[in-house]
Order: C-alpha cells, then sequence, then structure tokens
C-alpha cells in the first residue's frame, strides 16, 4: 500500500478513528494489528519474514538482558545481530556474494555454481525494520547492569507494535528504542497542533511526491537513465540534477506523510532531512540526509570502531568504512560500495581540512564567497555521484559519466511542464527554512475546512498535473 | 487547558477535516465537469478493496459488476526480444520454421489483459473499432515446401568485380512477372498464422494491395538469387519512432541475414544526436559544420537533401564514416557517392576513402543546384572521409555508402519532430531530384506522430489531412516512379488521464485517414498501433518499460520488437508473394549498366 493512494488514505483515516475509538486498553492492539495488516498488504507472503525479525530481536534483547551480569555479553550480542541479519543477508545480499563468488572462482580457474535466491517482488524494507530491530538489542544491550529501571520491553505485543509501526515501518525514519517505546508505553492524548501540523506534514509529503518527484521522474529521469546514449550532454546533466531533486522529494515526500501519519495517533517521530543540498561539506550533507541512517551508523558503526577519537589514518579508515556501510545498506551492487567509498573519501577530507584549519563543522562561514564555492563544490560532488545511486551497474554508470563529457551547445529536450517543476522544486528546496516554517504555521491556524481544501487542492492537482501512476517510492526498495 | 480538553479539541478538529475533505471528494460527483478530479471512477481499482488480494485488482465494470483482475508482470517479455541482436539472431531460423508458423497462436495475445482500456460508461460513444486489415486469411500454404524451395532458388555466390547498380526494376524479371499469371484483382492475402507472437506485440500482416509490393519483393528476389551488383533499396522517412533507427535498425538486420548486407546506404555526413543518430556506424566530424534539418529549418534555401538533413562546413572541416564492424574489421564498402549542393562561392570538397586515391569536388555553381558524384573501389575501403578546404561554404546533403552486394539497404531518414508540415519544407523539385537519383526500390512512409493535433485530425473528418498527406506520399514516389510504396500509421500514444494511460483519442481517426490514403495510392499498408497491441497498448509497454514515460516513445528495447514485427510481416508477405511469382526468384537479370562513376548534376 502505497502512502499517496486514497488506499492509503482509507487505511489511515480507519485506524486513526478506530484508534481513538476503542478504549485505552485497545489500543495497542488496533496499532498493532493495523500495522501487520499494512506490511501484509504488500505482500502476504514475506510477513513471516518481518515477524521472524521482530521474534529474534524481541527475544533476543529480554535474553541478553536476562544474562547481562554473566560473561559472554559480547557473544549473546553477536549471536542475537548475527540471527537478525541473516534473513537482510539471504534475500538482499546472498544472489550478489554468490555472483562474485562464482565470478572469482571463474578466474582462480575453478567452477562454482551457487544456488540463488528467487523473488517475485523485492521484500519491502527490509533493510529498515532489520536495522530498526539491531538498533533496539544494541540499545538493551548497552544498559547499565546496574541499571534495574531501564530494560528490554517484556511485552511481545508491544514491542511487534514498536518494531512494526506502520507509518515508520517500510522506510523509516529508522527509530531508537527510547524514541518510541516510552511513547507507546503512554500512549499519548493528542495535543494542541498534532492533528495540523500532522495534516500539514502529510499533504507537503504528498505534494512533494506526487507533484515533483514523480513528475520529473517521468518526463527527465526515467527516460535518461534508461538510454543515455540518446541524450546530450547537457540533458544528461539536467538529468542528473532531476535525480538529485527527485530522490529528496520522494525520501523526504515519504518521511513527511510518515511523520505527520504518526501526530495523528499523538506519536512524534524524528526527523530525517534538513535541507541536504544546502550543506557546505560532504560531512554536513550526511547531517542533513536521512537523518537517522547516519546517526545509526555514526552510533553503532562509527563509534565502536574507535570513532574520530583514534589515532591518525584510523580515523579515516573508520569514516571511509561507515560511508561504504551506508552504501552497501541501500543495496547489493558494486555501484554502492563505489558510491560509499566515494563519500567516505569525501568526509575523510572534509575531516582532514578541518583538523588542519581548526575549524569545526558548525562554524560559520567568513562570507558568502567561500559559502559558495563549499556549497556548488559539495553539491554537484552529490548530484554527480548519484550516478551510481540510480544507474543499474558500474558499467551503466560509466556509460552516463562518459556521456558528460561529449558537450553540445543544445538547450536541453524537455517538457515546459516538466522544467517548471524542476525548477520550482529546487526554489522550494533552497527558500529559507523560516518561510517553510512560517507557511506551517499559517496552514496550523486555520479552520479545519480549509485544511480539508488544501488537501483536495494538492489531490485535484495531482490528478491534474501528476503523473497518473502509482510510482513507489524509491527507499522503500531498501 | 486540561490534557483531556485539549485532545477532545484535537479529535473534533480531526471529525471536521475529515467531513470537509470527504465533502469536497464526492462534490465532483456532482459536477459532471469535475469527472477529471473525481478520486475514483468506474473502471479504476477499487480503492482499499483490491488490497486485500495480492497481485490482483479488484474493478468494477460500467454495469456495476466486480471484477478481479490479474496485475501484469513485468516479466511477461519473452527472453528473446530482450535484446536486438540477440532477438535478430534468435528469430531468423523461426521465419522458416514450419513448426513455428503453425503454432504461432495469436489469439493469445488478443486476449492479453488490457489493463488501460477502461469500459465505456454509457454514455460514452463506443471507440470506433479498428478497421480489420484489408486482406483476407488466405489458404494455409505449404511452408515445408517453401522451405525446402528457397535454398534452391539461390545459385553459388558469384565473384563478380565491384560494380554499382541502378534500382530499376531489371528487364528480365519485369518481363517475366508479366507472362506470370494475371495478378490477384483483390488486396494480396497475407496469413496472419504465419507470424510469430512477440509479447507483447501482436502478429500484424501488411495490407498489401494487387501488385502493391512487386517492385520491392522484385528487387528483393534478386539479391536473393544472388545476382551480382544487385542492392534492394528502401528508403524509410519519419519522425522520431525513425530517428533514432531503432525500428529501422531491426528491420535491416533482419533483411540483410537473409538477402545480403548491402552496406549502411545514404548517411547524412554530420548530424545533431538530439534529431537523429544511427547506431552501429561511425561518423565523426569536426570543424565548423552547421546542420540544420526539416523539423527547425534555418537552411538559406528549402534544400535539406534526402535525409532531411543538410551539413554546410563554413571552414576546415572534416567528417569520417565508416560501416558497422565485422568481426575486428569494419564493414569493406565498394560504392560512395556523395551528394551534395553546388553554389555560388561554394568551396571545395576531398573525398577520399581510405586507402584510396581521393578527389577533390569544387562545388562553385552560378546558382543553387543539386549535384552528386559517385566513385567505385573494387578492392573496398573501410571508411571515406570527407574534407571541406576553407575557401567558401561546403553543403552536403549526404553520402552513400554500399557494399558490392548483392543485398540490402534500408535507409532511415528519420528527424525528430518530423511531419507532413516539415516534409513541405522541402523544395519540391530537390526532393524529387535527390530521390530520382538514389532511386529506391521501396518508399516507407511513417509518418503523423506529431500530427495528432492538427484540427482536421483531432476534430474533423481528417480529409484535408488526407490529402496533404497524399500529396506528400506522391511527391515521394514522384522520385520513384517505379518503387513500392508503404505508408506505416505512428505508433500507439498515451495520454495520462487519473490512473490510467489511453490512446490518444486522434490516433483513430489518423489509422483510418491514413488506411484510406494508402488504398487511394495503391500503396501498401501497416497498422503500427496494432502491432503494439491497438488502443491502450502503450500503457502495456510502458508497464514492461518498452517505453518512454512521455507515452509517446518506445526505448530501444521497444522499437526492436517492433522492428521484428514489421521484418515478420515483411518476410512473410515476401514468401508467399515468391510462391505465387516463382519466375520472380528464377530470373536474374543481368548486371545493371547504370551508376557510372563520376560528377553529376
Amino acid at each position: 500500500m502505497l502512502f499517496p493512494t486514497l488506499d492509503y488514505l482509507f487505511f489511515l483515516g480507519l485506524t486513526v478513528f478506530l484508534y481513538w475509538g476503542v478504549p485505552r486498553p485497545y489500543r495497542m492492539l488496533v496499532l498493532g494489528l493495523s500495522s501487520i495488516g499494512f506490511y501484509a498488504s504488500w505482500s502476504i507472503v514475506y510477513l513471516p519474514v518481518m515477524l521472524l525479525v521482530v521474534g529474534i530481536a524481541w527475544a533476543g534483547g529480554l535474553w541478553i538482558h536476562a544474562w547481562r551480569r554473566y560473561a559472554g555479553r559480547g557473544l549473546r550480542l553477536a549471536i542475537v545481530n548475527g540471527l537478525l541479519l541473516l534473513p537482510l543477508f539471504f534475500f538482499k545480499y546472498w544472489n550478489w556474494i554468490g555472483e562474485n563468488a562464482e565470478a572469482v572462482a571463474q578466474i582462480a580457474g575453478s567452477v562454482l555454481d551457487l544456488p540463488r535466491v528467487g523473488l517475485q517482488h523485492p521484500l519491502v524494507g527490509i533493510s529498515f525494520y532489520t536495522f530498526h530491530a539491531i538498533a533496539y538489542v544494541i540499545d538493551v544491550h548497552r544498559i547499565p547492569i546496574e541499571d534495574d529501571k531501564d530494560g528490554p520491553e517484556p511485552d511481545l505485543w508491544k514491542y511487534a507494535t514498536f518494531q512494526t509501526f506502520f507509518p515508520q515501518l517500510v522506510a523509516g525514519p529508522i527509530v531508537r528504542k527510547n524514541e518510541l517505546l516510552p511513547q507507546l508505553n503512554n500512549l499519548p492524548l493528542l495535543r494542541q497542533n498534532d492533528v495540523a501540523e500532522g495534516l500539514w506534514r502529510i499533504i507537503k509529503g504528498m505534494a512533494k511526491k506526487l507533484l515533483i518527484a514523480d513528475v520529473i521522474a517521468v518526463g527527465i529521469v526515467d527516460p535518461v537513465f534508461a538510454e543515455p546514449g540518446r541524450f546530450t550532454a547537457p540533458e544528461v546533466m539536467v538529468a542528473l540534477y532531476a535525480y538529485t531533486l527527485q530522490l529528496y522529494c520522494d525520501f523526504g515526500g515519504y518521511s513527511d506523510i510518515a511523520v505527520g501519519s504518526a501526530r495523528l495517533f499523538g506519536i512524534t517521530l524524528p526527523e530525517n532531512f534538513r535541507r541536504p543540498y544546502l550543506a557546505t561539506t560532504v560531512a554536513g550533507f550526511w547531517r542533513r540526509w536521512h537523518i537517522t541512517l547516519s546517526d545509526w551508523v555514526r552510533d553503532y558503526i562509527f563509534y565502536p570502531l574507535g570513532g574520530s577519537r583514534s589515532p591518525g589514518w584510523k580515523t579515516y579508515r573508520n569514516t571511509i568504512l561507515t560511508l561504504i556501510i551506508i552504501g552497501v545498506w541501500h543495496g547489493a551492487s558494486w555501484n554502492f560500495v563505489v558510491y560509499g567509498l566515494l563519500h567516505g573519501i569525501a568526509v575523510s577530507v572534509n575531516r582532514f581540512l578541518q583538523r588542519r584549519h581548526g575549524r569545526r563543522p558548525e562554524d560559520p562561514l567568513p562570507n558568502a564567497g567561500a559559502w559558495l564555492w563549499r556549497w556548488a563544490l559539495t553539491f554537484h560532488f552529490v548530484v554527480l555521484a548519484r550516478i551510481l545511486f540510480r544507474a543499474p551497474d558500474l558499467a551503466s554508470s560509466y556509460e552516463m559519466l562518459i556521456s558528460l563529457g561529449d558537450i553540445q551547445p543544445a538547450f536541453p529536450r524537455f517538457s515546459p511542464v516538466v522544467w517548471a517543476t524542476l525548477l520550482v522544486g529546487y526554489a522550494l528546496h533552497f527558500t529559507p527554512e523560516r518561510w517553510s516554517i512560517t507557511l506551517g504555521s499559517l496552514f496550523t491556524r486555520q479552520h479545519p475546512f480549509v485544511w480539508a481544501l488544501v488537501a483536495a487542492g494538492v489531490g485535484a492537482m495531482a490528478l491534474l498535473l501528476g503523473t497518473g501512476e502509482q510510482l513507489a517510492f524509491v527507499y522503500y526498495q531498501f | 487547558m486540561s490534557k483531556l480538553h485539549e485532545h477532545n479539541n484535537a479529535l473534533r478538529q480531526l471529525l471536521a477535516f475529515t467531513g470537509g475533505f470527504l465533502a469536497l471528494l464526492l462534490l465532483p460527483y456532482l459536477l459532471p465537469a469535475a469527472q477529471v478530479v473525481r478520486p475514483w471512477l468506474p473502471g479504476e481499482p477499487v480503492p482499499f478493496v483490491h488490497i486485500a488480494l495480492n497481485d490482483r485488482k479488484v474493478i468494477e465494470t460500467a454495469d456495476g459488476n466486480l471484477i478481479v483482475q490479474q496485475e501484469e508482470g513485468a516479466d511477461l517479455l519473452p527472453p528473446g526480444t530482450q535484446d536486438g541482436d540477440t532477438a535478430a539472431t534468435a528469430i531468423e531460423p523461426e521465419a522458416f520454421d514450419p513448426a513455428e508458423f503453425s503454432a504461432a497462436a495469436p489469439a493469445a495475445v488478443e486476449s492479453a489483459p488490457a489493463v488501460a482500456e477502461v469500459e465505456p460508461t454509457p454514455e460514452e460513444e463506443p471507440p470506433v473499432p479498428a478497421a480489420a486489415p484489408a486482406a483476407p486469411q488466405a489458404a494455409p500454404i505449404n511452408l515445408a515446401a517453401l522451405h525446402e524451395a528457397l535454398p534452391a532458388l539461390k545459385p553459388p555466390p558469384a565473384a563478380a568485380p565491384a560494380s554499382t547498380a541502378a534500382a530499376e526494376v531489371s528487364p528480365t524479371v519485369l518481363a517475366a512477372l508479366s507472362e506470370a499469371p494475371a495478378a490477384p484483382k483483390e488486396p494480396e492475402p497475407i496469413a496472419l498464422e504465419g507470424l510469430p507472437v512477440r509479447a507483447p506485440a501482436r502478429p500484424t500482416p501488411l495490407e498489401v494491395p494487387a501488385g502493391g509490393l512487386d517492385a520491392w519483393f522484385t528487387a528483393l528476389a534478386r539479391a536473393q538469387a544472388n545476382e551480382p551488383g544487385h542492392i534492394a533499396k528502401a528508403a524509410h522517412w519519419g519522425d522520431s519512432t525513425i530517428a533514432a533507427d531503432g525500428l529501422t535498425k531491426t528491420v535491416r538486420k533482419r533483411l540483410t541475414a537473409r538477402f545480403g548486407d548491402g552496406g549502411p546506404g545514404f548517411l547524412p555526413v554530420k548530424v545533431d544526436p538530439r534529431w537523429n543518430a544511427r547506431p552501429g556506424i561511425t561518423r565523426s566530424a569536426t570543424g565548423d559544420w552547421k546542420v540544420r534539418n526539416i523539423t527547425f529549418g534555418g537552411a538559406p534555401t528549402p534544400y535539406y537533401g534526402l535525409a532531411g538533413i543538410v551539413a554546410t562546413a563554413y571552414g576546415q572541416a572534416t567528417s569520417v564514416l565508416s560501416g558497422g564492424r565485422k568481426g575486428e574489421a569494419r564493414q569493406l564498402l565498394h560504392r560512395f557517392e556523395l551528394y551534395y549542393q553546388a553554389q555560388p562561392g561554394g568551396g571545395t570538397v576531398y573525398l577520399k576513402p581510405r586507402d584510396v586515391e581521393g578527389v577533390s569536388l569544387p562545388t562553385l555553381a552560378e546558382e543553387v543546384h543539386d549535384a552528386f558524384y559517385a566513385m567505385t573501389v573494387p578492392q573496398g575501403a573501410e571508411s571515406v572521409t570527407i574534407t571541406t578546404g576553407g575557401e567558401g561554404p561546403v553543403t552536403l546533403y549526404g553520402i552513400v555508402m554500399e557494399t558490392q552486394g548483392p543485398g540490402v539497404v534500408w535507409d532511415s531518414f528519420g528527424v525528430a519532430g518530423a511531419s507532413t508540415r516539415s516534409m513541405n519544407r522541402q523544395g519540391r523539385g530537390h526532393a524529387i531530384r535527390q530521390i530520382r537519383r538514389r532511386a529506391p526500390d521501396l518508399i516507407v512512409y511513417q509518418m503523423g506522430g506529431n500530427e495528432l493535433g492538427y484540427p482536421s485530425v483531432k476534430t474533423g473528418g481528417g480529409e484535408k489531412y488526407k490529402e496533404s498527406y497524399k500529396a506528400l506520399v506522391s511527391r515521394l514516389r514522384e522520385g520513384a516512379p517505379s518503387a513500392s510504396c508503404l505508408l506505416i500509421t505512428p505508433l500507439d500514444q498515451g495520454e495520462r488521464y487519473r490512473n490510467t494511460i489511453q490512446s490518444k483519442p486522434a490516433l483513430d481517426n489518423m489509422i483510418r485517414v491514413q488506411r484510406a490514403a494508402a488504398q487511394e495510392l495503391g500503396c501498401a499498408f501497416w497498422d503500427a498501433r496494432e502491432a503494439m497491441g491497438g488502443p491502450g497498448s502503450m500503457a502495456r509497454w510502458l508497464n514492461r518499460k518498452l517505453a518512454w514515460g512521455d507515452l509517446f516513445h518506445l526505448t530501444d528495447q521497444g522499437l526492436t520488437i517492433i522492428g521484428h514485427t514489421l521484418a515478420d510481416a515483411m518476410l512473410l508477405a515476401f514468401d508467399q508473394w515468391i510462391v505465387r511469382h516463382p519466375e520472380a526468384a528464377n530470373a536474374v537479370a543481368s548486371p545493371d549498366s547504370g551508376g557510372v562513376d563520376g560528377q553529376s548534376g
């Protein structure tokens, strides 16, 4: 069930009213059942995989906590995490590893014929819920031994609801134990602006997805990436800018809908984006892009590796390794390995220069010129690296990169509507953040009928101007 | 304010919003003009309900019945159609496999799910049914016998010296034809069941009037009979469907695989890849070239050359052209012919096939006129270099590059954005002279994709459009009066309407008009939209990633499938024709005497 559809709107409305309509003790039941139903709507065949991960994380958390005073804590953590990673490894990475193993064997002169995993559909959201589960288990493991107040969630249903809470289930934000479980324990009532702000975020997310991301995907990105050889270098470049915006509006739109939907239950989810393309360093970009994933790898991979306090080159090693893991998290392909490697190198360069100049990431830049060249460099690094993100393999990425060199002084051939969408999309991204906040607060001050009018207006525009297709969110595949 | 009070207020807001939103959702159902923004219409998946059935859609039909439809999978494409080269290799034997012929099952294609087709609502006009192919179903042909007979028709390859070949139908063959049994009065029957199925395409026969393709099939028969030096030439004009050579490339591959490769054919010396492309050949241009085409105009004279693309060098400039690869080496080319413009102040152009002495051609003349220079290279050359001297502008329409034959050349004259209107940008006499010089055996005209907005087609009866269309085709034929003629409709074009993609309504009218024009002109006809699967097929091709999101163009893979479908129809029609005209296959003409080397114009 895709978010920007009537299906989801019916589902959300039904669930919200059922949730608030039943007595408080039953609300958790409503949330849990609706979340499982939401996932089953994608493919009921894969539901057991998700429930298996839920079961392992819940039982593993209890086991780790119960045995916390005994030796072998690290081993127990490794066992549970290993079990959690098995489905991800099997369903997402096995084929890729198998192909590479066979290729290596062939080079070595022997024949290796490994079985493959055949999936009718991609296993929606497996990376998200696996990382969610691992974060929970590690958080339980990190509870101080002497702390008897904090602990794992003993109630399986409540834990399952925490893990499968439908707004964040298939594409995040990746939620931590201390961010969502306390809210589920209390099941807060609605606050003053929950409904208004929740609806605003949903409408904003729908608009980003349907009126910007899908339009430029269909009008620019998909045709160019399908056959880059047919397009001139300026057109390929425009397609890269377009894809960069599409990805943000797609994933950012999804996150908006997720955060907004949760607010209608009185639940607050963490933010995932903060105008990422305004970053002036690649390191800064990762503090603004997919924030919950960046925080996850920082807390559960980068810091355990030694973080930035490691001596000398080890900091850079840790950085590059962390970014490669982020890359591979997105998919089983050498493209993502190279993508992560490039970003890792770029972040390491940022870190090296900051150390050398004694400047901290948050320090203000001296003037507009200093901001401009840093921004331009960072933005174009991100844009060019997106080739690896979108192209199916390294060969296609190379072909696309080469086609950029064939400069033709010709205006790119895209329709006026698509051009307008691209320009408006970027303009909105680069407007001051306070404008967006002002607009949001203006919306919340209106009568609910006005909210309805705005929502219906976006829906009507989607039908009139949008692609008319139900294009899946890009990040569902991860 | 207490928390509970705050909560109740928020709930009231939520209720008010929901009520208002539902009212606004229902409002368009009260206003007929607002149909396009109705959240749901009959024929679309019933919201929420269809989710209960994985991979299936619950759809309410116009009469209120709920039906369950299996969603189309993306894996329906047969492996053979995944890649043009692979498909060509894999498909070729099929054309001669009697078992395949009898196993082909068009009925299976007919029953393919048509997701994009919306059931007509009672108040809607029923869609105009596509006119049935003019050709009645033929009696089954003894293809096994044909299969056995065809190889015998081929004499041993002749080690003839390189020779140019005129496109005129050989008198020997014409004589043989004239003695043949009387041509059928009715359109020539084409057996549909002889066509292989290439999902999602639909086998679609050529609609051939009596004798409509005789000249072309005769030329093919001569190539098949290995007539020394004979090259069967087709010239295919079109818009962006043809501009990237996807469709034509496939037809060319199929025909050259069977009848021999006549070479790349006619190529503009420099193109702008946005408007024209020809993968597989090398065309490397440097220097100050200015390229103009019929879509955008801009040339100082209404002379845009045979391909509708004219390149002018304003200084020293070079263009190196070569044919396709044959293993490690390039294809050897034996005949070159430069089509250029003689003009006041014109500079010199130097034409030099590789490893052969070149020739300098002055293009200076008192007034603008077309000029040609042909040269034969008996030992063959892998490439040709065209260099301009820089002392004056040099305007080139293109160059013919052909092998020593026998074989087939399928010239691709597509320009993105082209239309009947832009084709009229060409000077009439110029166009006729260019075609006359090229002397094709088959004129293929596939236009209309950019003409659906013409008022005559969109809202009128199409008469005005038909007249301009016929006039254009007649002009092309004036250049090659003995050539056969094949008119091809545009591919399906979709437009987004809510959650569906529907065919542009004007296409029905366009196809009806073009079919009528073909009948009136005595041209063969091929319904390319029917080959895609008929109305609504663009949505199915898009679902299989065989079409672009603009709902206008097919991907290279999609064009390859359509190209195979056309080649299937062409080859089947030829096979059936040659059974009725065995004398054509046996009558090998003497080498033509035309095409003498040197300058003319």
